[in-house]
């Protein structure tokens, strides 16, 4: 079974249980899917044996935390997906529906992190309801692979780092790749007003940054 | 051309004589400054662009430097360096070195360099670019010589008996980039033939501007560019981060090669530094020194100032007017008007617009303008501004019409906009005059403070205000601080002196001219009648006397001229004769909040355009009748 047909399957799931307050029914799944009811039982029992289902006969299917975690996981893409394709790239909101049907399979979490950060971490997605936020949102930095980055506004006088992700606009990433804040450039921060404005030593340059700009730069720490 | 802060006016004013300011942060000059000088009977046109960080502009200034290299495309240019940051110097560099305008590189501030320990390999420098590369210190006038001659020996084939003659052409540097992004090129060669490397690069990093005021065929190139999205999949990132990337890299070689640096012992001035900014001691300073400013301004500005009225009463008016004494009065009234008019000026404008240039220019060339927005960034959020904002609205405290241009560092629409409204509110040295001159001198220094307050209230709620109600991008605070210096004596009484010859070459005449006119308007009984159109306001509203309408017309011309015409009229300077202490406070504090001078109005039509000129000019009115009534019945209520 493919991780596609997993994440659809755990999506339907949490859209039927989400809707009729209870167990989703085979059947229910089936007409979702537009799938034959016996293949449908045939991949609710590789689902439970996975853990991500729990399974009651004649009840339904419910989904465990692990499935439950997933599922909000594909829904907050699919909706990051959705939006980004209605306001930023202004489809047709059913166009932009049945395309991100399509790519919230494939879109790694690096794209859809600076996905979510270029259009301000939004919190309602364009069909109303709302989008669950992401590590990103909250100033967390994703566990999938940037485990060990902090945001620069984490930083504190006198720290070192590596400059690894910068999640802000173009126009902003611009500004600071010329003034000499690129990837993989190392940074030591000079001063710093208590919680708030920054300035750091960057080729030589001392560079100073507000705190929404500093917590959008995610730098590999050489202390802490 | 260079990178901001590096002393590109320091060395064009040394090459050229021309008067420019020179400041210690980033994006002091934001016009473009033409001067000429004479070589070998030669004239030759020297250029001092805005800074730039690097080819592809985002701000005005920015903007207007590239627009200028594209269109007029100079014969050569002196890209200055500062030899401090040479890494990040050198991204502009090799910029410059992609696309084909001869260029000489000055390698400026070499003195600050050595003294942080910084030693650079000129001849090693100059292997690596493949350019000439002379060592300057653009401020003290060294090797500016040297970098004048090179420059023209780059741009005629045969040079006459220069030194240099007969030196090997190097190849210039050209980076190299990774291999994809050097196929992306030669995909773009192959599609267009002729198109040069630098073109090439520009347009992958999507410099439609550039392109278009280069290429004969923008739309073909472009095109072309737009194939290497292959690129950015091997890469996990656009194609432009990794050209810059590549570039910095380059750089950073460069620097690794013709570079030593040892550690050199931490200075005093750091540790003065270190204090300025921290978040214990910041604010506490900087309001001290704030309030220190304005009280020195107002002792020393109200010392000169008794001085000088009192020299110009004893041996000017007094004899004069003895001597006129049985002239035809049409005539007389024409001349003691413009004498008065004369010593209002000299009495009330330079003690104090000199003394508070004298401060703004050590904080200026000190770095603390730059320090001083690192400390208020977090404060100015709150506006919808940030940091980068202050420098504009403290420089507005000297004259709001540079202030007003400095505002195009700022990146956003919006952020000028809030920015300009607020500065046309700042008390500027002219409206100093009157808090100083007359609520300071007559009433006391803490009520000429209070308008100083009311008015930061009044500023503050109108940032705030706008903040909330403008829609629009917000960017946040970037900004590059340079290293604090001790300041330089010679720089500063210049910076002053520059700046006051405006008021003096500019105002005089009009203070005179207009001051004799009024005078036989006056005496024709003109004056009469248009006081009586305004008496509801000025009288009944404001408490003030009638002729005070006068000089508000006035006043729009420069603001001083409000408190100059206002003695003109009285017929003295010494106003606590004529007026009670609450008309002079009410006086002042209208004169400084409505509608800026005339320079302020055409500045902010020129900026922001006509409809917001109106709406800011038509605020002010309001905004000053407003306060000067409440603070009139709230004087007569409590007095």
């Amino acid at each position: 079974m493919t991780n596609e047909r997993i994440e659809e399957y755990l999506e339907t799931i949490l859209y039927l249980t989400n809707k009729s307050k209870g167990p989703a029914k085979t059947n229910q799944i089936a007409e979702e899917l537009k799938l034959s009811p016996p293949s449908v039982s045939e991949m609710i029992r590789k689902l439970s044996k996975s853990g991500y289902i729990k399974y009651t006969p004649y009840h339904g299917v419910t989904l465990t935390s692990k499935g439950c975690t997933e599922a909000m996981r594909i829904k907050r893409r699919h909706q990051l997906l959705e939006t980004f394709l209605v306001d930023v790239l202004d489809l047709d909101p059913k166009f932009a529906h049945t395309e991100a049907c399509e790519m919230e399979h494939s879109i790694s979490e690096i794209t859809l992190e600076k996905m979510c950060a270029y259009m301000g971490h939004p919190e309602i997605c364009p069909d109303g309801n709302p989008i669950g936020q992401g590590k990103c949102c909250t100033g967390e930095t994703s566990q999938a692979s940037y485990r060990d980055y902090i945001p620069l506004s984490e930083l504190k006088e006198g720290d070192n780092g590596i400059i690894k992700l910068i999640s802000l606009t173009r126009e902003i990433k611009d500004r600071l790749s010329y003034i000499g804040l690129i990837p993989d450039s190392k940074v030591t921060v000079k001063r710093k007003l208590g919680k708030g404005t920054l300035s750091i030593i960057t080729m030589g340059t001392e560079v100073a940054v507000g705190k929404d700009i500093a917590k959008n730069i995610l730098v590999l720490g050489e202390t802490v | 051309m260079g990178n901001p802060n590096v002393g590109k006016s320091a060395f064009f004013s040394r090459l050229t004589g021309v008067g420019v300011e020179v400041s210690n942060y980033p994006g002091t000059t934001v016009e473009i400054i033409k001067g000429t000088l004479k070589h070998v009977g030669e004239s030759i046109n020297v250029v001092d662009l805005p800074g730039v960080y690097s080819l592809s502009a985002s701000t005005e200034d920015e903007r207007a430097a590239m627009n200028y290299l594209i269109r007029e495309r100079p014969d050569v240019v002196i890209n200055v360096i500062d030899a401090t940051r040479l890494a990040r110097n050198l991204n502009l560099a090799l910029q410059l070195l992609e696309i084909d305008i001869p260029m000489i590189v000055a390698l400026n501030q070499v003195d600050a360099a050595e003294q942080m320990g910084i030693k650079i390999n000129v001849e090693a420098l100059e292997a690596e670019l493949g350019v000439p590369v002379i060592p300057t210190i653009a401020i003290r006038g060294q090797g500016i010589d040297t970098a004048l001659h090179r420059a023209i020996e780059m741009v005629c084939p045969q040079p006459v008996d220069l030194p240099h003659h007969g030196r090997k052409q190097c190849q210039r540097c050209q980076v190299k980039y990774d291999d994809h992004v050097e196929q992306a090129i030669e995909t773009i060669q192959e599609q267009i033939p002729d198109i040069s490397r630098g073109i090439c690069i520009r347009a992958l990093e999507g410099d439609r501007d550039f392109i278009e005021g280069f290429c004969e065929h923008p739309e073909q190139v472009m095109e072309a560019a737009s194939i290497p999205p292959r690129i950015e999949q091997n890469h996990g990132q656009p194609i432009r981060d990794t050209i810059i990337k590549d570039r910095y890299g380059e750089a950073g070689a460069i620097e690794q090669t013709a570079q030593e640096k040892r550690q050199v012992p931490r200075q005093f001035i750091d540790r003065v530094d270190e204090i300025l900014t921290s978040g214990r001691w910041g604010l506490p300073i900087f309001a001290v020194l704030m309030l220190t400013m304005f009280y020195i301004v107002f002792k020393v500005g109200g010392f000169l100032e008794t001085l000088i009225i009192d020299i110009f009463e004893a041996y000017l008016i007094t004899p004069v007017s003895l001597a006129l004494s049985g002239v035809y009065p049409l005539v007389v009234s024409a001349i003691i008007f413009g004498l008065l008019g004369l010593e209002a000026g000299l009495a009330i404008v330079i003690p104090f617009i000199g003394t508070f240039y004298i401060f703004l220019s050590v904080m200026e060339d000190t770095g603390y303008l730059p320090r001083a927005a690192f400390l208020l960034d977090r404060y100015m959020h709150r506006l919808g501004l940030h940091g980068r904002a202050i420098i504009p609205l403290l420089l507005g405290y000297g004259c709001n019409v540079p202030a007003i241009i400095a505002a195009r560092t700022l990146n956003t629409q919006r952020e000028r906009i809030i920015t300009i409204t607020m500065v046309a509110l700042t008390p500027c040295s002219a409206r100093t005059v009157i808090i100083m001159g007359l609520v300071g001198v007559f009433v006391g220094f803490w009520a000429a403070m209070s308008i100083y307050f009311i008015e930061l209230v009044i500023i503050l709620m109108t940032g705030w205000m706008l903040g909330k109600g403008l829609p629009g991008e917000q960017m946040g605070f970037i900004m590059e601080m340079p290293p604090m210096r001790y300041p330089d004596m010679q720089v500063i009484v210049k910076k002053t002196w520059f700046r006051m010859k405006g008021f003096v070459y500019v105002a005089f005449p009009i203070l005179i001219v207009g001051s004799s006119i009024l005078g036989v308007v006056d005496e024709l009984g003109l004056l009469a009648v248009f006081e009586d159109v305004l008496r509801p306001v000025f009288v009944g509203f404001l408490g003030l006397p009638a002729y005070a309408a006068t000089a508000f017309i006035f006043g729009i011309l420069r603001k001083e001229m409000a408190l100059e015409i206002l003695a003109v009229l009285a017929g003295t300077a010494v106003f606590i004769d004529v007026m009670t202490p609450l008309q002079i406070y009410v006086f002042a504090l209208v004169a400084t909040i409505y509608v800026p001078c005339a320079a302020t109005i055409a500045v902010i039509g020129k900026e922001l355009g006509w409809r917001n000129m109106v709406l800011i000019s038509g605020f002010t009115i309001v905004l000053s009748i407003v306060t000067g009534g409440a603070a009139n019945f709230l004087g007569l209520a409590l007095l």
